[in-house]
């Protein structure tokens, strides 16, 4: 099944930003899309796999370890590293679908029932915690999502790490990845700790410009009725996103945060009572990312004004009595705080 | 654009917003929609048939399958559940085979024909969201009991919605991916005289080889947005309709009548009931009429063909806003009818102290009620190893297999708001009420209680807010909310118990709140009758009372009223006087009255 490629995808531009955003430094922490049906949020994450630069693992190794995270590594590994020959390889980054009506043993990992039925084995068979490690892990309609499921994504979202104790198992692993969900909020609000969990929220609304909407339709045929040529037409664009995210992974380190930059960032989150520290945290590393992509050597206060509402708008304290839109809020804030 | 008829008997010059068709226009429109969607099944994905069982649907049925040539058709019962629905283990197969063999489910089974979902309006959310992320993806992926695949599932999806008022309707996330919204309901034997149409020549090209020009597709949009249907999957199942019409008719590229008709067919339906005739919608004939003079903003920048086109369509698809939701007025009685016969399910008092089962989970064998299908596909990896040693037994449990059926803990509660929307303290009510449905909602998510709000002035009741968890929803809702007017209590009370007993069977614990001062003045036929008024107030109160529902009445007068009071005791309220009712007094005893219950 051929899928929609990431930069045919018209307007959507706060998530597709977000989505690279979390590709060039993982650490901001999952992405949020609510809004509108049909307009397009999970065609823009599914298309995200065809962006993202690849991984270094170890070879063989179940759960795809990061040879560079040491302390991670498993006793055999370790051994091999300090000879100096642990095998490794590149493969693309995982984008995983945790659908809906997955069952608990599915997404953690259980008993492997092949090999108990014909060998009568106990092996364990990595789920989809462990499939997800270093990539993305994607939920379509997340406010849908049982709550037990719910209960064990937090936990494993805020450890990064899946810890298995059933059917006489005892395993654990890393299970690092970019959390991203999508849903209408007209079937129901998320938990607000499942909230917290992503880094940035994108308010996906309906385009109302005609031109936008007559690309949409035009641009969807086109797939349609010829999927293939519809992909190689696009492949080069997609192509030269992924080599400005590669570029902007290798420097993002490099880029500096001002004195000045911090401080607007933290009075902003003060005038808007936006709670706790993740939000100027996220606001942060996501300006900074922000920069590298755009080939800055500083986090300006345009960085930071763009990637505000994406940040804060799912962390201001709900008020039933304001009427505003949260993003509208945010922008409100950033107008006094930041001025002209 | 002369020549082109909307409904073939509508006079030239008559503004097309006709709220009920009549039974043949539904039918023949309801073909055409067969028609085409048998000859782009997989591109129009489907359809929704609002209408109780009978022969229309059932014909309808006929034609669309003997037209689109489908296999198979897959039926989706309203209970089956997520194992059967995307697959999973096959537990008798599996222990047949001694090694794990997998079944699949309904969404895959219908790969490639067509999925009918009977009973729509009954769909629980997580089931519509199962369906609908299959109908995006084409596939269904399976991440159950040890096995993870993905399946192809592409299907058409054919909705039977039996609906019974406007609280009650296929979910709107299966409605925005299917193309056609059709309504069977009136329809009667002698409508249904029409088939498939027979074109002469060249009939049936493949759709794949018409094209729909950027005018047409422009004004399409043009004229959905200017009737309020932002959705773009509408405006993309429209332009596919008028490439399916093109199609039927062996035209290369789309004419206007081929987008008139997707409009009428795909917009129409899909437009908010209550989006009225203005300026700015005005009848075709008008501005063909006076071409010099058409100063509409959005349309002056355009060629003038395409003013033109585009009100055509908007004509169009006025003629086909058949009313699919407004029913108000017939709301109570269909809904009496339903009460009185026998069919009622009695799953009223059985939903409040079990609750909806939500799976089943491995535990103590004490801890609840064993599920044994899920004990026994849990024992049967372990079979092999476990019968080495005994061959007579067929099959080898341990306490480890126990799995415990498990229960949502509460039943989700439902508040309905039943506000006084009448006379001259419509307004202030109304906002209070406004602001405990928020506050409400804002506290609601870790307790996942619903709100729902039903206004009654004028001489009806409406339904402002259907059950919503949502606070977005509700604001939307409540923006404009209606006053002023007579008082048809009666008619309040009675749509607040139909709603309560249509959630209650759904497994829903209904609190009803009634805000009014008690001084009902029109009677459920419209009448202005005083004696008749109270007396159907009463009456309408004493059901509401039989169903059995936890009921607070805020008597809103400004002083306590025996009226009031005397309605409260006829439906087994409790009476509180309030003349000051705050948002926050009312959402406080409100609570409160959910945590009891």
């Amino acid at each position: 099944m051929s899928i929609f490629p990431f930069s045919a995808i018209v307007g959507q531009e706060e998530l597709k930003r977000a989505l690279i955003l979390t590709a060039i430094d993982p650490l901001i922490g999952g992405v949020l899309a609510f809004g509108d049906r049909g307009a397009g949020k999970s065609t823009a994450i599914r298309a995200l796999a065809a962006l993202l630069p690849q991984v270094e693992t170890i070879r063989d190794c179940p759960y795809r370890r990061d040879p560079a995270d040491v302390e991670n590594l498993c006793a055999d590994c370790r051994a091999l590293q300090k000879k100096g020959d642990l095998p490794t390889r590149k493969e693309p980054a995982p984008v995983v679908d945790l659908p809906l009506g997955a069952t608990e043993d599915r997404v953690i990992g259980a008993l492997d029932l092949e090999s108990a039925l014909v060998r009568g084995e106990k092996r364990f068979e990595p789920g989809l915690l462990a499939r997800a490690h270093r990539g993305y892990l994607y939920i379509d309609e997340v406010n849908l999502l049982d709550d037990h499921l719910v209960d064990v994504l937090l936990d494993v979202a805020a450890s990064g790490e899946n810890v298995v104790e059933r059917e006489g198992l005892s395993v654990r692993h890393p299970a690092r990845f970019v959390l991203v969900g999508s849903g209408n909020p007209e079937e129901g609000e998320l938990r607000p700790q499942l909230l917290d969990r992503f880094g940035l929220s994108v308010d996906v609304r309906t385009p109302t410009d005609l031109a936008e909407r007559i690309e949409v339709v035009r641009r969807r045929d086109a797939f349609e009725r010829d999927p293939d040529e519809f992909l190689s037409r696009w492949k080069r664009k997609d192509a030269a996103t992924r080599r400005k995210i590669e570029k902007a992974r290798a420097t993002l380190d490099e880029v500096e945060t001002s004195d000045d930059a911090l401080r607007l960032a933290s009075s902003l989150c003060i005038a808007l009572g936006a709670d706790g520290l993740r939000g100027e945290l996220t606001m942060m590393r996501a300006a900074r990312a922000l920069a590298a992509f755009d080939g800055k050597e500083t986090v300006e206060k345009a960085q930071l004004s763009v990637v505000a509402p994406s940040a804060l708008r799912h962390r201001l304290r709900k008020d039933p009595l304001d009427d505003a839109d949260a993003g509208v809020r945010v922008e409100r804030a950033i107008e006094e705080v930041f001025g002209p | 654009m002369t020549g082109l008829s909307v409904y073939g008997d509508k006079t030239p010059g008559e503004p097309a917003a006709p709220s009920f068709a009549r039974g043949a226009d539904l039918w023949d429109d309801a073909v055409l929609a067969a028609q085409l969607l048998s000859i782009d099944p997989f591109g129009l994905r489907g359809a929704c048939l609002r209408a109780f069982p009978g022969p229309p649907r059932d014909q309808w049925f006929a034609l669309f399958r003997a037209g689109a040539k489908l296999a198979p058709v897959v039926k989706l019962p309203l209970g089956a559940d997520d194992a059967r629905i995307i697959g999973g283990l096959d537990l008798a197969a599996t222990l047949r085979a001694g090694k794990p063999v997998m079944q699949r489910g309904l969404l895959a089974e219908a790969n490639g024909g067509v999925l009918l979902v009977s009973m729509a309006e009954r769909l629980r959310p997580s089931v519509s969201g199962l369906i609908a992320s299959a109908v995006d993806l084409g596939a269904v992926v399976v991440e159950r009991d040890g096995f993870s695949t993905r399946m192809p599932a592409r299907f058409c999806t054919i909705l039977y919605d039996e609906g019974a008022d406007a609280g009650e309707a296929a979910p709107q996330a299966l409605l925005d991916r299917v193309a056609f919204h059709l309504n069977l309901d009136g329809v009667s034997l002698a409508d249904m005289a029409h088939g498939f149409n027979e074109p002469s020549v060249n009939a049936h090209w493949d759709w794949r080889d018409v094209v729909c020009s950027d005018e047409i597709a422009e004004a399409i949009n043009a004229a959905s947005l200017r009737l309020g249907v932002r959705s773009l999957s509408a405006l993309h199942f429209a332009v596919r309709a008028a490439i399916a019409h093109a199609a039927l008719y062996g035209r290369a590229s789309v004419s206007d009548e081929d987008a008139a008709i997707a409009c009428r067919l795909v917009i129409g339906p899909r437009m908010a009931p209550a989006i009225e005739l203005t300026q700015e919608t005005a009848p075709p004939e008008r501005s063909q009429q006076s071409d010099a003079d058409t100063d509409n903003d959005d349309a002056a920048q355009q060629k003038q063909d395409d003013i033109s086109l585009e009100d055509v369509l908007v004509a169009a698809a006025q003629a086909g806003a058949i009313a699919l939701m407004q029913r108000s007025g017939g709301m109570m009685r269909r809904r009496d009818r339903a009460a009185g016969g026998g069919g009622r399910s009695g799953a009223v008092v059985a939903s409040r102290d079990k609750g909806r089962p939500v799976g089943s989970r491995k535990d103590a064998p004490r801890a609840g009620r064993i599920d044994i299908a899920a004990t026994l596909r849990a024992a049967a990896p372990w079979q092999g190893v476990r019968r080495k040693g005994d061959q007579n037994r067929y099959v080898v449990l341990d306490t480890e297999d126990v799995q415990i059926k498990r229960y949502q803990a509460r039943a989700e509660s439902l508040v309905i708001f039943c506000v006084d929307a009448s006379g001259s303290s419509a307004i202030r009510r109304m906002g209070e009420a406004k602001g405990a449905v928020e506050r409400l909602l804002a506290d609601c998510y870790s307790r996942r209680d619903y709100v729902a709000l039903i206004a009654f002035g004028g001489e009806r009741a409406d339904l402002i807010l259907p059950p919503t968890r949502s606070l977005v929803r509700a604001r939307r809702a409540l923006i404009a909310l209606p006053g002023g007017g007579g008082t048809p209590l009666a008619a309040g009370v009675a749509a607040s118990t139909a709603l309560a007993d249509l959630e209650a069977r759904k497994g829903k614990t209904p609190i009803v709140v009634v805000l009014s001062d008690g001084r009902g003045n029109i009677a459920f036929d419209g009448g202005t009758d005083r004696d008749a008024a109270e007396n159907d107030a009463q009456t309408a109160a004493r059901k509401l009372r039989a169903l059995g529902v936890q009921t607070l009445f805020f008597d809103t007068s400004t002083r306590p009223s025996p009226r009031a009071r005397a309605i409260a005791e006829s439906m087994g309220a409790d009476y509180r006087p309030l003349p000051f009712a705050a948002s926050e007094t009312i959402s406080k005893a409100v609570r409160s009255a959910v945590e009891q219950s």
